[in-house]
Formats: C-alpha cells, structure tokens, sequence
C-alpha cells in the first residue's frame, strides 16, 4: 500500500511548550482519515508541518515519499484548508478561485462554479466583506475543487449552520467516489462524520492515543447498562474506562472486544449492552488521560 | 436518511441487510443492476469502503454478483435463497426463544400452537 | 515553472494596489498643473517622483504581508513565491520608469504643458541619453520595490518585534551615524559630486543585496 504521508519521529517545540512530541505515522493513500483530538492537542501544528508551512524541531515528514519543504512536486499535490486561511482583503470570491486554478494541476473551474452555486456564494463580492460561513465555504470549495491527491480540512467550517455542513459531507463524499484521493478531515464534530471515515487517529497533549481503522474501533469499547451489583459483578477484571450511576443502576463503559460468553453472560444478568460512538469513545478516552494527570499531580 | 442506519451493528452489515430487504421485497429483481457503491456511499453518508464491504458481503454469499465493468446484479436465485436464510433467522431468533420462555411459564407445545393460531387470527 | 506564473497571476489580480502609485502621482500633478495655470508662474517640481516612489515602497510592503499567507495556503513554494513576486516587481519598475520617460518627453514637447511646469522632466534627473535617463528611474523604482520587500520579508520571518528591532538599529544607525560621523555630508557630497546615472549603477548592488536577504528571509518564513 502507498503512503500519502509518512511522518517519523516528529516532535515540534515552541520554548518550553511542545505541541508535537515525537509522534510517528502513517496515511495510506487514497483513504479518508480523521485526525481527532481536543482544541490545543497538536492537530493543526501536525498538519502544518506536513503542507511544509511550519518547521519540525526534529523528525521527518514525507508525502508521496518526498520532503515537501521547497517541493514543487510535493507541494503540487496537497491542498491544506485551514480555519485560519488568509485571503487578500480585496479578492473577489471569483479572484481567489482564479488564482487557485492557476496553482492547483487538477482544479475543476466547473465543478468549483457548481459549488459555488450550492453554497450560494457571491461571487464577485470581495472577501473583506464576507461573513465567517462564506469563508468557510470558500475553503471548502478550494479543498474539494482542487481535486489534490492529498488534501487536508483543518477545522474548515467555523461558521456555517448544520445544512452547509451537510452539504459539505455530502459533496465530500460524492466526489470523493468519483475522485478517489486521500482527504485528511481534522474536526471536533466527530458525530457528524464519524460514519464516512475509514481510518481515525486521535492526537492528545501531542501525541497519538490512537491509530485504528474506524471499524476496529466502533468495537473496542462497549456500554454496559443494568443493576449496579450486576454490573460491577460482569466488568470486574475488564477495562472499565467510565461508569456512571443512576440511581440503582451503573452505566459503564468497557474497553476491548466482548467473547461469546460475556455476552451470554451479560444477557444471563439482564445487561443491555450498547456500542459506544466515536464521539464518547475520545472524550473519556482524553479526558481520561487529564483525569489521570491531575490525579498524579495531587 | 440517519435513521436507516445505527451504531449499533457495524455499517457494512447494515448495508448489506438493506440489500437484503430489497431483494426480499421485490425492490430489487434478480438480474438487476445494484445502486453503486458511490451511491450508497452518498445515500446514506457512509464511506465508499465500507458500503463495498457490505455488497461484497452479499457477494460472498452468491447474492451478488459483478458484471466486469458495468457493476453489481442481483444472483438469479438470489431470493429463494435469502427467503431461506431469513426464515433460519427467524427460527432461531423468535420461534427457539418463544419456546424457552415458554417452558419457563409451563406452557405446554399445544397451548403454544392455541396461542399462534389465536395470533394469527387477532392479527 | 506554471508555479510562477501562477503567483504572477495572483499579483496581477492585485492590479488595483498598482493603480495607486499612478492615482498618486497624477493628482499632485494635476493640482501642480492647475495652480501654475491660475497663476501663470512657472513652476519647477523637483519632488514628483517622490509620492511614486513611497507608495511603491508601501506597496511592495503590503504585497509581500498580504500575498505570502496567502500563497503558502495554496501551497506554492516559498521559492516560487519569491520568483513570482521579482518578476512582477521587475515588470513595475520597467513600466513605471517608461511611462515616466514618456510623459517627461511630452512635457519638453508642450514646453511644460503650455505653463512650463516641470514635473517629470527634471534637471538633475533627466539628464544623459535616453537609455541612462530610462535606467535610472527603473533601479530607483527597483530600489524601492525590493526595500519594501525586504521589509515586508522581515515582518514575515521575525514577525512585529523582529521588524521593530530593525527600524530601531536603523534609527540609532543613522543618527549616530549622521550626529558623530557626519554622514548626511557625504551623501550630499555623494549627490553633487555623481550624475543620477552614476548614482544608480551604483545602487545596483543594493538592490542585489536586498534580493538576497528577501529570499533568505522567506525560505526561512512560516505562516
């Protein structure tokens, strides 16, 4: 399998402060990933070391097997939308898809003029006097249209309500079927698209808590649900990440696989077992992580 | 469009258990052409990768099967067959548990087949 | 190579930021024109190409804050970023200095527009040939461009405080400089005693060290 990116031994400081401390990975290519994790976790800082627009204090990045720094090659082909994009002031929206046709080898005008419709940008309006959502749109708009064999949305929709958010997913996808390429999606909304993506890696204090295909993970954690002493009698001996009491019942959430006889067991004890999404999966997983921090420092 | 598909049970499986209810409902003839993998992908907002492994599923089981080029059919027999893995379902899902918990209540198989007919007539 | 021609495209689409210069330039030329026609006195402007020149400074500021982000978003490289911008100030300059030329040709023409106002055609600048007179307004113009971007260069690589600690040197530079060593004298002298020609051969090699240092500074610099 190819590797859109590899990333070896990756650790960047800032004075004493290390957002990215030694973090290795890979991204097979032609997958949509999801780079997970708190605000201030080291996402951002990860992604901007790959797109060559920051420097690593050590390690080393690859993307499609070459250094992207001065890489016209490499650079040619990635397409890194952030939330902090900058655009000249004085840009019409027609301007900026312009220049980006000008840059990107793959951009489809037609399909961006396509989208631009159904985000109902206008555009010959200058970006100065855009709202947060239109510019938002915009990015997206450069991301999808640009059509890079890796491209990358940091955060790309501050601003816009759950239908441009819709909309988004769903041309995202789309095109993603037609255009296979490798779409690396960084957001807190891990609901919202947790179902479309393939590979899921969660980042915490800078560094990697996990590295899992997105299946492998819908099962490695479980929700154990049923009266108190029954509960605590079944999850004794496992990984009980979180329990929350209700009254005379216990809620807990269990890590790793369940055999066959716990789950004849849990039935015998009348325990409802449910999956636990991604999204409650990386809060108690990072949240956990603090927990234990703060405990240690106690 | 969300309600169609849960967490519960891995998507891929759900997808082809859609395919499934199709077939058995006539929504999908033998030797018609399936939606795309992309198609799926876009309908119910899940990744083009896993709506293929929920067809391959079906293809496994001799439900599909891919014309080079053109993409996935419907097996011919593919409905007989899938009217008898869904009546297996249904035995040993509804009919084996109804006969447990009726022991436990002491209703003999006589009461039981009362019971069904009664159902069947109420119904 | 269609890198460069793509930041090409992107400092063209700027085109307006290039029309200030020229909306500068002409109205203090056409308020010289209109007073020396309300009071018939000949009037001589030695400062006209000086607005041109500051504001293509700011400009060449402004572009290189403005268009780098933006740039390295759309991921050109830093080089490309560079070449592109050169090329586009290299472009102005030319333009600049020929327009310049041309109106200065039809100034001696109208001898002065009908009011001998001298605006563009000026003694000390437009002496020697033709091609001396178009050289030098182009490496003044250059000088100009590649101040702004080595300045803008700073701002990007050592952000706000890196670009105050050099106007600061520069500061105390050219007051210790001009209080204890008497520099102003010599660049006085330096005026008199050379041809504005003369002078901007001379400049060439401070605007090849502004290039430098720019391209130094922006292969080092991050958004």
């Amino acid at each position: 399998m190819s590797h859109a990116v590899e990333v070896h031994r990756l650790t960047k400081s800032y004075g004493d402060v290390t957002a990215v401390h030694d973090v290795s990975f890979s991204i097979e290519a032609n997958k949509i990933y999801g780079l997970l994790g708190r605000n201030g976790a080291g996402k951002t800082t990860l992604m901007k070391i790959i797109t060559a627009q920051i420097f690593a204090t050590y390690g080393e990045v690859k993307v499609f097997g070459e250094v992207p720094y001065e890489n016209s090659h490499a650079l040619s082909q990635i397409c890194f939308i952030k939330e902090s994009q900058k655009y000249p002031e004085n840009f019409r929206i027609m301007d900026v898809l312009d220049v980006a046709a000008s840059i990107f080898p793959n951009w489809d005008m037609e399909y961006a003029y396509t989208l631009i419709e159904d985000f109902e940008l206008p555009l010959k309006r200058r970006m100065e006097k855009l709202s947060r959502g239109m510019l938002s749109s915009v990015g997206i708009i450069i991301g999808l249209a640009s059509r890079a064999p890796l491209t990358i949305f940091d955060e790309p929709y501050l601003g816009l309500d759950a239908v441009a958010r819709s909309l988004f997913y769903d041309r995202l996808i789309e095109d993603y079927g037609e255009h296979p390429r490798t779409i690396i999606l960084s957001t807190h909304l891990i609901d919202e698209v947790s179902r479309f993506l393939e590979h899921v890696i969660v980042i915490d204090n800078g560094k990697i808590l996990i590295n899992e295909d997105n299946d492998v993970l819908r099962e490695r954690a479980i929700t154990v649900t049923g009266q108190t002493t029954k509960v605590e009698s079944f999850t004794a001996g496992k990984d009980v990440i979180d329990r929350t009491p209700l009254g005379g019942f216990l809620s807990a959430h269990v890590m790793g696989e369940l055999s066959t006889e716990d789950r004849k067991q849990s039935e015998e004890l009348g325990l409802e077992l449910t999956p636990v999404s991604l999204q409650q999966l990386i809060v108690h997983l990072t949240s956990a992580k603090t927990h234990k921090k703060e405990e240690e420092v106690q | 469009m969300d309600s169609l598909i849960d967490d519960s049970r891995p998507i891929f499986v759900q997808i082809a258990e859609r395919i499934e209810d199709d077939i058995i409902k006539g929504g999908l003839l033998e030797e018609s052409q399936v939606p795309s993998t992309n198609q799926f992908a876009s309908f119910y907002r899940i990744n083009p990768a896993t709506a293929a492994k929920g067809v391959n599923l079906l293809v496994d089981q001799g439900i599909l099967y891919k014309k080079r080029g053109i993409g996935m059919f419907v097996a011919k027999g593919a409905h007989a067959k899938l009217m008898e893995k869904r009546k297996e379902q249904f035995f040993a899902q509804y009919v084996v548990k109804m006969i447990q918990e009726a022991e436990k209540l002491g209703i003999t198989s006589e009461e039981l087949t009362d019971m069904i007919k009664r159902g069947v007539k109420t119904k | 190579m269609n890198h460069i021609t793509g930041v090409m495209n992107m400092h063209f689409k700027a085109k307006w930021w290039f029309f200030i210069p020229w909306i500068i330039t002409f109205l203090i030329f056409g308020s010289n024109l209109v007073i020396s026609f309300l009071i018939g006195v000949p009037i001589s402007y030695p400062g006209s190409i000086a607005p041109t020149c500051i504001s293509l400074l700011v400009i060449a500021i402004v572009i290189v804050i403005r268009m780098f982000p933006f740039a390295l978003g759309l991921s050109v490289r830093r080089t490309d970023f560079f070449l592109g911008a050169t090329s586009i100030f290299a472009v102005i300059s030319a333009g600049f200095a020929i327009v310049l030329f041309l109106f200065s040709l039809v100034e001696q023409w109208t001898g002065g527009w009908g009011t001998k106002l001298h605006f563009f055609h000026l003694s000390y600048l437009n002496d020697g040939s033709v091609i001396e007179q178009l050289l030098t307004s182009f490496v003044f113009m250059l000088n100009m461009c590649f101040l702004g971007v080595v300045i803008g260069s700073i701002f990007q690589r050592f952000g706000r405080t890196g670009l105050l600690i050099f106007f600061g040197t520069v500061f105390v530079v050219a007051t210790i400089g001009s209080l204890i060593y008497g520099w102003w004298v010599d660049i006085f002298h330096l005026f008199i005693q050379h041809s504005a020609f003369e002078l901007a051969i001379g400049s060439i090699p401070l605007v090849v060290i502004y290039i430098l240092a720019s391209y130094v500074m922006l292969r080092k610099a991050t958004v």
